[in-house]
């Protein structure tokens, strides 16, 4: 048995900013993460995009990861176990297995940052058969960035996740043929920037509220039917077509770990509910990250995973003082809002959330209980695909909230 | 050309075959197998319920209900023999009909399965609480059993490859040639030379009927589909639940598995020999289900399936060829197939004039390790003596490096990724191995000592991935 | 020629004509779709991030600062043509390539799996 002050579980970028957070606060901290290194699935992200909000300089994954590590590395304090599994959580208190053993660690604070992982064929009812050649995104993107092989010649992407519009442009460039990204929905949700440089860069064609009706192929993936849906999703299949392809790449869809987590869950984030200290229902236990809700943006993972260090290192010293509690909701065409509680008193609280529509010229407004506006913000025009932030000053908060667009 | 003498050849790795294989070393013959994939159970064995059934619904006086009920019977001491989990849940059947009950009541009691109880409306919601209103009689069998299909059968192959038999994957037969003293098979690079055959293909019962130019059946193909639900729905059934059969089937199940999943299905379509699953069957399931019980939540799916069962009129064929002497026709093993496979393989001897006699040869497998049923001490000791059961390779299931090189390293050496996944589970939970397909495939090439590339999925073409050029190689 | 600009989330639909020696950018609500769509017909520019090849496995490499797109495929097929002994992040492997002024550095270590 070990004792801490705070554990933190994952090593990506929401875990190590926390880590970094809670040691440089005076905190015994330990991160456990599974794989053989820090950063997560940075070290597979080898496009570059990263950084721009946290470090005002843009870096790959890679870099990103190598800056928080050569911080970690000069921090005392900070503990890392690495090839280290949570196998169970008991309250802020961990079991592990390592290739030292079983053992517990014993906390006084605990931040989750598990990240999330990918859904899969099986998630989505994929049909037809189920030969070799079907990948996620993120399993793709370790084998061509990592291993340095190839899932395959001629590919086609399901889903326009930002992973997947990244994979189709790193295939293209290592030789492979992108056919097609295919999109259930009428607007892709990856970011727009992603849509310019990865696939119309490339000539890559984005077929929207196409998805696939069957996989072909007995070994190995030989082709797809496919065709349109309508906005309910249901099939056309007048528009049925084949397409011959020796590969097919998931990007449908991402799933917090909450699997270790005895919490109730959250109907939109499928994650943890969260105070605005980012504390969950269980007392010293803190989340962040993709995690606690799938993030656009590395820099908003990294920002929100130093919050929860913060917060936990106060929490493990006794020092977190709340005032009193109150509901945030979200309405209309908000999808979902961290946090989903406030406290009163002093400071101020960054909430973020997401839109399931494009909005434009409107204002994100936050009513109390009588319906009074206690603080506003013009959007100009903001699309699903991308996180929202807005700030809230504590001492404004005297009643439950509620959080809406105003169109303009 | 390399030529071997063998006792008997048995077509078909699947679990009739393997049954067969096992029997007949364990009795002292020299018999081998040969199979066209590249492991045991790839077929129908590995893509049904699941289930030992009791044998109440069999048409009395078939071998289907004599052989379900014996080879039920036959089960426990095999699985304790193998060290394979057999777990005695129980079964019911459920539905508004309180006719059809009885009947299957009537059923159970001519083909001499015991156990069995009728339950009142009262009673039945007593017992499973989730169950809906229109549910309103049924009964349960308590001589139910769930097992892992493909493991057990795994686990028989290997007693039956330490007791002297031998496994041909990957072998496709070219032509079988009768001689004056039995037949030479060929695949054009090895020939078998054997006095019996038993032909236990399975779906290919009728190609490789038409190499022996012995009886070819009228094979009708029925693909089940499946779902099979996250770790965390383990609850919703405690036991397997039917509704009343049909004439297409058992019907739809809901049933717990011996790994902690729920599995929901089959559908029962006549079909090619082909396992795809469909919008339809899927959403048929779906709407099935739910008249039978409320809890069941589909959006938990982790994998969808399917699997073909052959049929041949009413009732299994098991039988000597007439037109090859020294050939034993198996065709038709459908359900309950699973459950009665001990039965037919004794049953299929027994015709062979071969003399099933166990007591020959008796050397047992290891058990599998499996650190999930181990204490923490136990565990600590374990990686003490080798840290690979100390790095989790398969986060989902919690499969260690050590677990899965003692995988490989066994009787039979599996080359494939689903061959890992069948023995030890790494890639079976709900990420579907995204984050171990990879390693697993980094372990059987260091173990196997081959390229990285040329590991497969499970077929000898399904490649998992390409050189950085974009080759794969074939071994 | 049609583009959407890419600047920030509203995502102009921009419309990018030339007139005389000008290029003209209408349906831009701001100075940033002007310049963006300007800069987008005129000589287009992008980090190209790719693999290269080195004894002990791949690593990752970036150019140094954007270079026109029409040189992306063939700055990317030069490098992945490469195999180099070995590398560190940060070591540069080809400079001024193609002449572009830009670098191609390596941005990450090697991953080692303990299997």
């Amino acid at each position: 048995m070990k004792n801490y002050d705070v554990i933190v579980i994952g090593g990506g970028p929401a875990g190590m900013a926390a880590a970094l957070k809670s040691s440089e606060n005076g905190c015994k901290t330990v991160i456990v993460e599974r794989n053989p290194f820090l950063g997560g699935i940075l070290k597979q992200c080898i496009h570059n995009g990263f950084g721009l909000h946290y470090f005002g300089e843009e870096f790959t994954g890679p870099e990103y990861a190598k800056k928080f590590v050569e911080m970690i590395e000069k921090t005392k304090n900070l503990t890392i176990m690495t090839n280290t599994f949570v196998t169970n959580i008991d309250g802020t208190n961990v079991d592990i297995t390592s290739q030292n053993g079983v053992d517990r660690l014993c906390g006084k604070a605990l931040v989750l940052a598990m990240g999330c992982r990918e859904r899969t064929a099986g998630n989505i009812l994929l049909n037809g058969t189920r030969p070799a050649g079907i990948y996620t995104a993120g399993e793709a993107q370790r084998m061509v960035n990592i291993l340095g092989k190839m899932p395959g010649k001629e590919i086609v992407i399901l889903g326009s996740g930002d992973i997947g519009l990244i994979m189709a442009r790193r295939l293209t460039l290592q030789g492979a043929k992108v056919k097609a990204v295919m999109e259930i929905n009428p607007t892709t949700s990856g970011l727009r920037r992603n849509i310019v440089q990865c696939l119309d860069d490339y000539n890559i064609p984005l077929m929207l509220q196409t998805s696939i009706f069957e996989v072909l192929g007995d070994g190995r993936v030989e082709g797809i039917k496919y065709g349109k849906v309508d906005d309910r999703y249901n099939r056309i299949p007048s528009t049925t077509k084949t397409l011959k392809c020796d590969t097919i790449i998931l990007s449908v869809g991402l799933v917090p770990e909450t699997d270790l987590v005895d919490l109730p869950l959250n109907r939109v984030t499928k994650s943890v509910m969260v105070n605005d200290y980012l504390e969950t229902a269980n007392d010293g236990v803190f989340a962040c990250g993709n995690f606690l809700h799938v993030h656009d943006l590395v820099d908003n993972v990294s920002l929100e995973g130093a919050a929860a260090g913060i917060n936990a290192s106060e929490y493990a010293k006794g020092k977190l003082s709340k005032g009193k509690v109150y509901s945030l909701t979200p309405d209309g065409v908000i999808s979902y809002v961290i946090p989903n509680t406030v406290h009163s008193g002093e400071g101020e609280i960054e909430i973020r959330f997401r839109i399931r529509a494009r909005i434009e010229k409107s204002n994100y407004v936050i009513e109390d209980e009588s319906g009074n506006q206690i603080m506003k913000k013009y959007v100009m025009a903001a699309m699903p695909g991308e996180m929202q932030t807005i700030k809230l000053k504590r001492d404004l908060i005297k009643s439950n909230l509620t959080l809406k667009v105003v169109k303009l | 050309m390399n030529r071997i003498s063998k006792d008997a050849v048995i077509i078909g790795a699947g679990v009739v075959g393997v049954s067969i294989f096992n029997d007949l070393t364990r009795s002292g013959y020299d018999v081998a197998i040969i199979e066209k994939e590249l492991d045991v159970s790839t077929g129908t064995t590995k893509a049904n319920s699941g289930l030992i059934h009791a044998g109440f619904d069999c048409k009395p006086n078939t071998l289907k209900a004599k052989l379900n009920v014996e080879g039920n019977a036959m089960y426990p001491e095999i699985c304790a023999r193998l060290g394979v989990e057999l777990k005695r849940l129980g079964a019911y059947v459920v539905g508004n009909d309180e006719e059809a009950v009885n009947n299957l009541m009537e059923k159970g009691k001519a083909n001499g399965v015991k156990g069995m109880k009728k339950l009142s409306n009262s009673a039945l919601h007593k017992l499973l609480p989730n169950l809906t209103p229109e549910m309103t009689t049924g009964l349960f069998a308590e001589n139910a059993y769930i097992i892992d299909p493909y493991f057990y059968t795994i686990c028989l192959a290997e007693e039956g490859v330490i007791n002297g038999g031998e496994i041909y994957f990957d072998y496709h037969i070219k032509s079988i040639k009768q001689t004056a003293n039995g037949y030479v098979i060929s695949n054009g690079k090895e020939e078998i030379i054997t006095p019996i055959i038993f032909n236990a293909a399975g779906a290919g019962y009728n190609d490789v009927a038409k190499l022996l130019k012995s009886e070819l059946y009228n094979v009708v193909h029925r693909r089940g589909e499946y779902y099979v639900l996250d770790h965390s729905e383990k609850d919703v059934v405690k036991s397997t639940i039917f509704p009343l059969p049909t004439k297409a089937g058992k019907g739809v199940l809901v049933t717990p598995t011996v790994n902690g999943n729920i599995l929901v299905g089959p559908t029962s379509y006549e079909s090619d020999d082909t396992t795809v699953t469909t919008a339809e069957g899927l959403a048929d399931i779906a709407t099935k289900v739910k008249k039978m019980v409320d809890n069941v939540n589909l959006g938990k799916t982790i994998r969808v399936f399917a699997g073909v069962r052959s049929i041949v009129g009413e009732d299994f064929v098991i039988e000597p060829s007439q037109k090859c002497k020294g050939v034993i026709n198996i065709a038709g093993i459908c359900s309950p197939g699973l459950s009665s496979a001990p039965a037919i393989s004794q049953m299929a001897i027994g015709l062979s004039g071969l003399k099933y006699d166990p007591t020959i040869r008796c050397n047992k497998i290891a058990p599998y390790t499996n650190l999930s049923k181990m204490s923490v001490a136990e565990k600590n000791a374990l990686i003490r003596r080798d840290k690979d059961y100390g790095l989790i390779v398969c986060k989902c299931e919690g499969i260690t490096l050590g677990e899965i090189k003692d995988a490989i390293n066994r009787p039979i050496r599996p080359r494939t990724m689903d061959g890992i996944k069948r023995r030890v589970r790494a890639g079976m939970g709900r990420c579907q191995g995204g984050f171990c397909n990879d390693k697993v495939a980094m372990i059987i090439s260091q173990e196997n000592n081959i390229p990285l590339n040329s590991v497969v999925k499970e077929k000898s073409n399904g490649y998992y991935m390409l050189s950085r050029s974009g080759v794969n190689e074939k071994l | 020629m049609k583009l959407t600009c890419i600047m920030c989330p509203v995502g102009c639909q921009l419309e990018v004509t030339k007139q005389g020696k000008e290029y003209v950018v209408t349906g831009n609500n701001c100075i940033r779709g002007e310049r963006y769509g300007k800069e987008e017909v005129t000589a287009p520019k992008r980090i190209l991030t790719t693999l290269i090849q080195t004894h002990k496995g791949v690593l990752p490499v970036k150019t140094t600062s954007p270079i026109p797109k029409e040189k992306i495929m063939e700055a990317n097929r030069l490098i992945s043509k490469m195999n180099i002994a070995e590398g560190k992040s940060g070591d540069i492997v080809v400079s001024n390539i193609l002449g572009t002024g830009a670098d191609v550095v390596i941005t990450g270590d090697y991953v080692v799996y303990d299997l």
